[in-house]
Parts: C-alpha cells; sequence; structure tokens
C-alpha cells in the first residue's frame, strides 16, 4: 500500500455513521468494526475515485492539518483496513489472522478525540462594522487578514466599540507552505478559503445574513451549490465529512454559497442570493490577493432549484410530497414564528425539484447524482 | 389454553389438572385467542413429569420445576424463531410514558432483577428475556414470560402493548455500588447491542440501519446499581425527561 494506491472499500460491507463515527458489519465474516471519526472520514474517501495521496490532500484541506502527517496517517489506516479485508482485493483471508484490538493505540478501529479542527482563534484583532442596526464583531487570529479586513470592511468599520464576535477568520498553515482562511459564524465553520480576497467575501456574506432582516425570504438551513444558473441544496452539511463534499462539489465546478442558511422567495419558490447588507470598499477588495483554487460564490439573484439532497442518516427519508416539505422546513431559521408561510414557500420551491436521499455522505454517490440531473 | 409468544402460536396441557392451572397462572400473560400451531404437554402427576412438544418428547422425567423450566426455555426459542426479520436483542424491556427501556445483557446480568424492580416503580412489563425491534416502527414487541428471578419463575400481572424504544440502558449490578446512570458514546451501544443480539450476526446487513436508527432514538448508557429502588427512580426520571423532549 502506498500513497499512489486507489484502494476501494468492499461494497458487501455495510456500513452505518453514528454520532460521527462508522460502524462497519463485514458480511462475510459477521464481524463488527467500529472505526474512529478519522478512519471514518478515510473510509468513506475510498471509493476508487482517487488515491491515497490525493485523498490525504483533501483530509488535509479540510481538516487544516500538515499534509504529510496526514498522509502518513492515511496510508497507515488503510493498511489496517487491508488487514482486515474490508478492501477490494483483499479477500485472500487467514482465519487465525488476530483481530484488531480496540484498544490498540495504533488502530484506526479505536475511539479517539475529535478530528482536529482550528476552531475559533484566540483573536490577536478585532473589528467592529455596522450591518444595519446592528453592530457586528469579527476576529482574527493573524495581522494580515486583519488588516485586509480594516481595508475592506473600513466604509462599515465602528470605532470605539467592540461588538461581541459574530464572525471569525482564522488563518492556518497548509501543505506546500500555502495557508487557509477558516471562515466561522460564531463557533460554526461555514467554509475555508485559499485567498484573502475570497475569505473577505464569505465574511461579507456571513455579515450580512447576521445582519438584516429578510421578511421577504424563508429562510432554510441547508447548503446551497450553484452551477449554470440552478441550484442544489443539501440538508444539514455541516460537519467534517459535509465540508469534505463541498469541497468535492467545488472541485465538479459547483459554487457553494457562503451563509450558513439560504433563502427562499415566497412568491416563486426560488432561492434566493441576496445583496450584501455591509458597505465594502469594492476596490480595496479587487487589490486582495485571489487563489485560482477558490471559486467564487454564487452572485446575487435568484436560482431556480434543480435537486434537494436529503442526507439520510436515519434511514427515514419521507416519501410523500407533504412529508419532504416538513422535512426540508423542519430546519428553517423562521418555523417557530411562520409555520404556514414557511411550509408554503418550501412546497413552492419543491414542486419543481428533485427530491434526491443520500446516505451517509457519501460524496461520490452524491456528486454523480448532482451531475446527472444537471445533465 | 392457548398461548402466544411474539409470532408462535402454541397451548399447554396437563395431565395433572392442578398443574395446568398453575402453568395458565404461570403464563397467563401470554394467553391468548387465536388458535394454536403447536402443542406442549406435560406428562406425569404425582413428582415426575416429563414434556412433550407436538407429540415428540423433548425432557424424561424429572422434578416439575426443571419441566416448567425447559417448557420456558423451549417458549423463549420459538419466540425468537417467530419473528426473523426483528432486531431481537437478548434484553428486558420496560415501559414507562409511553417509552420503551431496554436492558441488553447476557443472563446473570441483572435484566430480571432490574425488571422486577421497575415493575413495582410502575413500569409497564414487555418482557425480561427477548426484545424484538419492528424494523419498520422500532417499536418494541412485548413477550411478557414470566420473570425468571434466581431459581424460580415469577408470574407477572403487568404487560404493556408495543412502545418505541427510547432508552437503551446496560444493567451491571455491583452489591452496595453507587446509582449512576452514565451516557454512553451510541456507536459503542450498538456494538454493544449487536453483540447481545440473537440475530445481528447472520442478518446484520438488513438490521444493520434498523439498529442505527434505533440507537440515534435513544439514550445509551450504563446502568451501574447496588440499590435497584434507586436504580429503578433514577431510569424513570430519565426516561420522563425523555418523554418530554419528544413531545415538546
Amino acid at each position: 500500500m502506498t500513497a499512489e494506491s486507489t484502494p476501494v472499500r468492499r461494497e458487501d460491507v455495510a456500513g452505518a455513521a453514528i454520532d460521527g463515527e462508522m460502524v462497519l458489519y463485514d458480511e462475510a465474516t459477521g464481524r463488527l468494526h467500529r472505526l474512529s471519526p478519522t478512519a471514518t472520514a478515510i473510509w468513506l474517501c475510498l471509493d476508487g475515485s482517487g488515491t491515497l495521496a490525493e485523498i490525504a490532500a483533501d483530509l488535509a484541506e479540510v481538516f487544516g492539518a500538515p499534509l504529510e502527517q496526514v498522509q502518513a496517517d492515511v496510508v497507515q489506516t488503510v493498511k489496517a483496513f487491508a488487514e482486515q479485508e474490508l478492501l477490494e482485493g483483499t479477500s485472500d483471508r487467514t482465519e487465525d489472522r488476530p483481530p484488531v484490538r480496540e484498544d490498540d493505540a495504533d488502530s484506526p478501529f479505536v475511539v479517539e478525540a475529535s478530528a482536529p479542527c482550528p476552531g475559533t482563534p484566540r483573536p490577536l484583532a478585532s473589528l467592529t462594522v455596522r450591518v444595519g442596526s446592528h453592530l457586528l464583531g469579527m476576529r482574527f487570529n493573524n495581522e494580515d487578514v486583519a488588516r485586509a479586513a480594516r481595508a475592506v470592511f473600513a466604509p462599515s468599520a465602528v470605532f470605539d466599540v467592540e461588538a461581541p464576535s459574530n464572525v471569525s477568520v482564522v488563518a492556518t498553515e497548509a501543505a506546500a507552505g500555502r495557508s487557509l482562511l477558516w471562515c466561522y459564524r460564531s463557533s460554526r465553520l461555514i467554509g475555508r478559503h485559499r485567498g484573502p480576497r475570497r475569505a473577505m467575501q464569505a465574511a461579507a456574506a456571513l455579515l450580512s445574513s447576521d445582519g438584516t432582516g429578510h421578511d421577504e425570504l424563508a429562510r432554510l438551513a441547508a447548503l446551497l451549490v450553484v452551477r449554470d444558473g440552478r441550484a442544489a441544496l443539501l440538508s444539514s452539511a455541516t460537519d467534517g465529512a459535509g465540508a469534505a463534499l463541498s469541497a468535492r462539489l467545488r472541485r465538479a465546478g459547483w459554487q457553494v454559497h457562503d451563509a450558513p442558511w439560504l433563502g427562499v422567495d415566497r412568491r416563486s419558490g426560488e432561492v434566493v442570493v441576496p445583496d450584501w447588507a455591509v458597505d465594502v470598499d469594492v476596490a480595496a477588495l479587487a487589490d486582495l490577493p485571489s487563489d485560482p483554487a477558490d471559486l467564487e460564490p454564487p452572485a446575487p439573484g435568484s436560482y431556480p432549484v434543480l435537486v434537494w439532497i436529503d442526507v439520510d442518516t436515519y434511514g427515514e427519508s419521507p416519501a410523500t410530497p407533504a412529508g419532504r416539505v416538513a422535512r426540508a422546513a423542519a430546519d428553517a431559521v423562521d418555523i417557530g414564528t411562520d409555520v404556514a408561510g414557511v411550509l408554503s414557500a418550501v412546497e413552492l420551491m419543491l414542486a419543481e425539484a428533485e427530491w434526491m436521499t443520500v446516505r451517509d455522505y457519501d460524496a461520490r454517490q452524491i456528486v454523480e447524482a448532482v451531475e446527472r440531473l444537471a445533465g | 389454553m392457548n398461548y402466544r409468544a411474539l409470532g408462535y402460536h402454541f397451548s399447554v396441557g396437563a395431565d395433572d389438572p392442578r398443574l395446568e392451572e398453575d402453568v395458565a397462572r404461570l403464563l397467563h400473560s401470554l394467553a391468548d385467542t387465536a388458535p394454536a400451531v403447536h402443542s406442549f404437554r406435560i406428562t406425569g402427576t404425582g413428582c415426575s413429569f416429563a414434556l412433550e412438544h407436538d407429540g415428540q418428547l423433548l425432557c424424561e422425567p424429572g422434578p416439575v420445576s426443571s419441566t416448567l423450566d425447559r417448557l420456558i426455555s423451549e417458549i423463549n426459542a420459538a419466540a425468537v424463531a417467530s419473528r426473523p426479520g426483528d432486531l431481537l436483542v437478548h434484553a428486558a424491556v420496560l415501559n414507562i410514558a409511553g417509552i420503551g427501556v431496554v436492558l441488553p445483557g447476557p443472563p446473570g446480568s441483572g435484566k430480571s432483577t432490574m425488571a422486577a424492580a421497575l415493575i413495582d416503580a410502575g413500569f409497564g412489563y414487555l418482557s425480561d428475556e427477548v426484545t424484538a425491534i419492528d424494523p419498520e416502527t422500532l417499536e418494541a414487541v412485548p413477550y411478557p414470560k414470566p420473570l425468571s428471578l434466581e431459581d424460580e419463575l415469577v408470574a407477572v400481572t403487568s404487560a404493556s402493548g408495543p412502545v418505541r424504544v427510547g432508552a437503551i440502558a446496560f444493567p451491571c449490578f455491583a452489591e452496595g455500588a453507587p446509582v449512576s446512570l452514565d451516557p454512553m458514546n451510541r456507536a459503542e451501544a450498538a456494538i454493544e447491542v449487536a453483540n447481545n443480539s440473537f440475530n445481528f450476526l447472520r442478518r446484520g446487513r438488513e438490521l444493520l440501519p434498523v439498529l442505527q436508527r434505533l440507537v440515534l432514538g435513544s439514550w445509551c448508557g450504563h446502568l451501574k446499581m447496588g440499590d435497584k429502588t434507586e436504580a429503578a427512580t433514577r431510569l424513570a426520571a430519565l426516561v420522563e425527561e425523555q418523554a418530554r423532549c419528544l413531545t415538546r
């Protein structure tokens, strides 16, 4: 097993995601395996679409960890999968092979601490901006990033006031000497970017989503991706596997919306990417370095919904139109105050959309299905 | 007299009419009006009894206690075989506030003792031996067999209809130990439930999604108990809190 290997997980090994860990059932041996969160992420990537080096690069980006360390971990973990005969082409079973023990410190099957995450920064710098009638706080762990933000948000900056933190931009070192910029709303990771220009665009979208009322929109908690003027929506794509999925969609040319929610036009049922509600210095933004790996966010406007992708880890995806409306509306921001209005908007949105149920953030399955629908 | 154990319909007769009455009292919570498909018969009188099933001798004549133990053991096995599509767990299951509490564990782990304490605390009784989880509804199907306590079988009067499982507690009895209810990782709970299952290792592929939904919809943890009465009170409080959360 080397970094250039392209191992594939066995089709007949069943898996179930439970609280971020994967429980595997090997039909051939009748054995159960419990994967750590990191091993789970690696397992989900073993779909034959990439080498271990490519998988390691993806995970290093997602988790913000050094590439060399991640690559070594990936190779070691996949070797352990092979020893347990969980991969295609590893069926030369030896009955006397000792099982992997869950307390083996080097085993991917152990329970370990949560996946590495940059977390919110210990702030080295802050900025307060006015968005509509609100004062919102930004935090940075890097002076260069803070300087860029002060330039971009100069028209809306407020001095002598330090608002509580709404948006954080965290810089970390990534592979090959390049940095990554992680954008958080409160403590929730919303996106990661290569270039400062794209990170500031994301910050502007996050500030806008927090700072203004959007009475004309029903707001749903879902990930919005856009290509060729059409939208795909993913339910609940918020954890590390969701971040890996959005990375794959980006590579397939889909633009990922920065906000933690998307708006549905109550009259048309189309999803809406609103204009920024925060004033920015457009020239300062344009002057910031950009990275070709960063895709532009979807432009402000309305998009018809091609597909709602129901990430169904509970096995209970609804089959009826009414059930689907209820499911999609369940996490709506305003469901507590405007049930009828939200349900009506979601029903309109889903009327012309496909409903797709996928399991456990299987990135390949999702991307392929979205590609098929997009024609 | 006709009875039903999960999907197994049977009758029990005895040569000794007083023994037949005793068996009827013991099995009254399994009584059923549907026609019996299989029959047990306890032959002999006095102090030596044999057990037949559908006319075939199952066990040689012996004391009544061992004959009844064998009868219950045969009914357990037939009950498990009668619902092969369910997730069948070696577990007690009880109900309070409309929520099922599953207590998985091997023989001797304290399932029946805890079940008796929970019945005293007001829980409805579904089983002290087999928890059959319907894969569609995730409801535990009642199998209210007599409680197997120490060396005796105890008839139960408390029974319940199918209930949705809301808590899975792995009991651990330790004399004098303080009572504690400690949440556990639900992936770990899934593995433990599977390891206590009658049929998971044969049908794991189809039962894994059922197991996943079961643990994701339940509080999962370890119930360490020295005082079973206090443990019952704590478990009742936990489940009632679960019920309140579900109805909010």
